[in-house]
């Protein structure tokens, strides 16, 4: 069952290898893509693709829903969805690093074997049963990325973006380890007053948790109430929710373009599986104490996000800020997951999903855009975009495609997913109790109206203004890459009803 | 027995230290020594939980915590090498190219 996971942990150690014997940065950038796209097939085929079966080769039944107890993780529809978003980050992104990475740039096998040993934490993140393998498989990925920001070790605002990051990153898990502690302490005393069984899960088992927390929160609310706190604070930084924000735009600006589309997609959805993980499944019984909370930092992370977005002129910190912006819209997931009517939460949690799903292709490719205009010397500033339709049409037409999505424009992606999100807060704010999650609606409507103000300006610099009219030529990887993207951003939005069926399932049966 | 609410106390002022070197403290390598001193305060929180209620298993979370601890430092003094190469410094209020 974790037959994707082996094979991308073995492609990335395999990678670093290779770097001894393959010089040339192509062939390594193939061999990651190879991997990924093994990794991202079978876990395709788990999900329910089912064409191994169909050829006579029953390694599973389609879809695999299967605990692994003795490993501490599960392989279910949840888990299958977030292999398969952050096995498509990796390979936009190698895609783009193909193209990206210049013959200047040394330790290439590295950079593509951390770029899949982080991707293994991400998956083992969402993988995890148990908040011990979590936290580690967290730090997994997390100590990667940092190496992979620093990767460009003589440019001077690469190493900077690192050592933000790094710090921002430590400090963060530093918080994350002592709520865990806290928690720890809580169930291991709750888990010993209770009559003795065997075969009792663990005190740090998260379905187990929920019920130790729930029993022991009347005796212990104040430790209860500061390890979510830290909990926030530590998840607030990963994810960017606003006041721990500060790092994003200074980080995803320094940090090579390629590696900022990865920590804006890959990283951020790993935080939000981990969140979804923690908040939904093991804090599920104290939802009375952080809904609240929770619902307040969405919201003011969606304005800060899309006002601090407004007066940018350089594209790359205006997606910093549309990606803070993005992850306010998804918090709305873990309140409205945390409500006590399951069908409104596993619908809010779906369109939390959803919303991550179609954010790949959207945030990613409009950052590979960016990546792919830094390499062809064009520029990363809105007035170097002037006139960019008439120099690459099909490509200037996939970032529009790609911006107006993020605006949330029917019939794209972003548009479907933004619905069910915003429907879900309406439909827990009609039952009694939980009126106020109809602010988050109000608050998600009014951003995606301000947000489009900043997307259509760099749609009016590219289709517009007039700039130099000379053709460029596109490398072909990054054409691909683009496609790709712009394929996942259209397929969301007009065949959605496939994957929503996916998503629905898939949330009803993490609450099940 | 030394009570629980004693190692409790220690470990939450462990985290206050760190807290405060983190806020205060302008060299990378302070901050990075006052973070893993926040996390040092969390592993004695598993020991003194795990030792108190009878569960082994904060115990070993509890060195798997230390070997991450010494990954993280590991990490962080490469960056900074490399930080101190190209910025011939690792104050933090001195690197800044990159505006807010």
């Amino acid at each position: 069952m974790l037959l994707p996971v082996i094979i991308a942990t073995f492609s990335g150690f395999l990678l670093i290898a290779l770097t001894f014997i393959v010089g040339r940065q192509r062939r390594l950038a193939d061999a990651a893509l190879v991997g990924l796209l093994i990794a991202l097939f079978l876990s395709l085929d788990m999900a329910g693709l089912g064409l191994l079966e169909r050829l006579g080769l029953v390694l599973w039944q389609a879809p695999v829903s299967q605990q692994l107890p003795g490993l501490l993780l599960e392989v279910t529809p949840f888990v299958l969805f977030f292999w398969v978003a952050l096995l498509l980050t990796g390979v936009i992104v190698v895609l783009a690093s193909r193209s990206f990475l210049q013959k200047t740039d040394r330790n290439i096998g590295e950079y593509y074997g951390l770029l899949l040993i982080a991707l293994v934490g991400m998956m083992l993140v969402a993988a995890s049963t148990d908040l011990f393998v979590l936290y580690l498989a967290f730090e997994m990925a997390s100590l990667a990325t940092f190496a992979l920001v620093a990767f460009r070790k003589r440019d001077k605002r690469g190493t900077e973006a690192a050592m933000k990051f790094f710090i921002i990153g430590v400090v963060s898990s530093a918080i994350i380890l002592f709520g865990i502690s806290l928690i720890y302490g809580v169930s291991a005393h709750v888990a010993s007053q209770l009559p003795p069984q065997t075969g009792a899960p663990a005190a740090t088992d998260l379905r187990f948790l929920g019920t130790t927390l729930s029993l022991g929160l009347a005796q212990f609310e104040p430790v209860i109430i500061l390890a979510v706190v830290l909990l926030i604070a530590g998840f607030g930084f990963k994810v960017a929710t606003v006041p721990f924000h500060m790092w994003v735009p200074d980080v995803y600006d320094g940090a090579p373009t390629t590696v900022t589309t990865f920590l804006s997609t890959a990283s951020k959805i790993m935080g939000f599986a981990a969140m979804f993980k923690i908040f939904l499944i093991a804090l599920v019984g104290t939802a009375g104490q952080w809904t609240l909370a929770l619902g307040i930092l969405a919201i003011a992370t969606m304005t800060l996000g899309n006002v601090a977005a407004l007066p940018q002129k350089s594209i790359k910190r205006m997606l910093a800020y549309s990606s803070i912006a993005h992850a306010g819209y998804v918090l709305i997931a873990v309140v409205v997951g945390s409500h006590s009517d399951p069908a409104i939460a596993a619908f809010g949690l779906a369109g939390g999903l959803y919303h991550l799903l179609v954010y790949v292709f959207m945030t990613g490719g409009a950052f590979i855009f960016v990546a792919m205009t830094a390499t062809l010397l064009i520029g990363e500033r809105l007035d170097d975009y002037s006139g960019l339709a008439r120099r690459m049409p099909l490509l200037a037409f996939a970032m529009m495609i790609m911006l107006l999505s993020l605006a949330g424009i029917p019939p794209l992606g972003g548009f479907v997913s933004k619905f069910i999100l915003f429907w879900s807060a309406v439909q827990a704010g009609l039952v009694p109790g939980s009126e106020w999650m109809v602010s988050l609606a109000v608050a998600g409507v009014l951003n995606s109206a301000l947000s489009l103000f900043y997307y259509a300006r760099v749609i009016k610099h590219m289709y517009i203004l007039e700039g130099p009219k000379e053709p460029v030529k596109v490398p072909t990887p990054y054409s691909l890459a683009l496609w790709v993207a712009l394929i996942g951003t259209i397929a969301t939005g007009v065949f959605a009803f496939v994957f929503i069926d996916f998503v629905t399932q898939a949330a009803a049966l993490f609450f099940g | 027995m030394i009570p629980l609410e004693w190692e409790l106390s220690l470990s939450a002022i462990l985290f206050a230290i760190g807290l405060y070197g983190i806020l205060v403290r302008r060299n990378a390598i302070i901050v990075l020594m006052s973070v893993e001193i926040i996390i040092n305060a969390a592993i004695l929180n598993f020991v003194a939980f795990s030792a108190y209620t009878g569960d082994v298993s904060g115990q070993v979370f509890a060195l798997l915590a230390i070997a991450l601890a010494a990954a993280e430092a590991a990490i962080g003094l490469a960056v900074f090498l490399v930080l101190y190469g190209v910025h011939h410094t690792v104050n933090l209020d001195k690197i800044r190219i990159l505006r807010w």
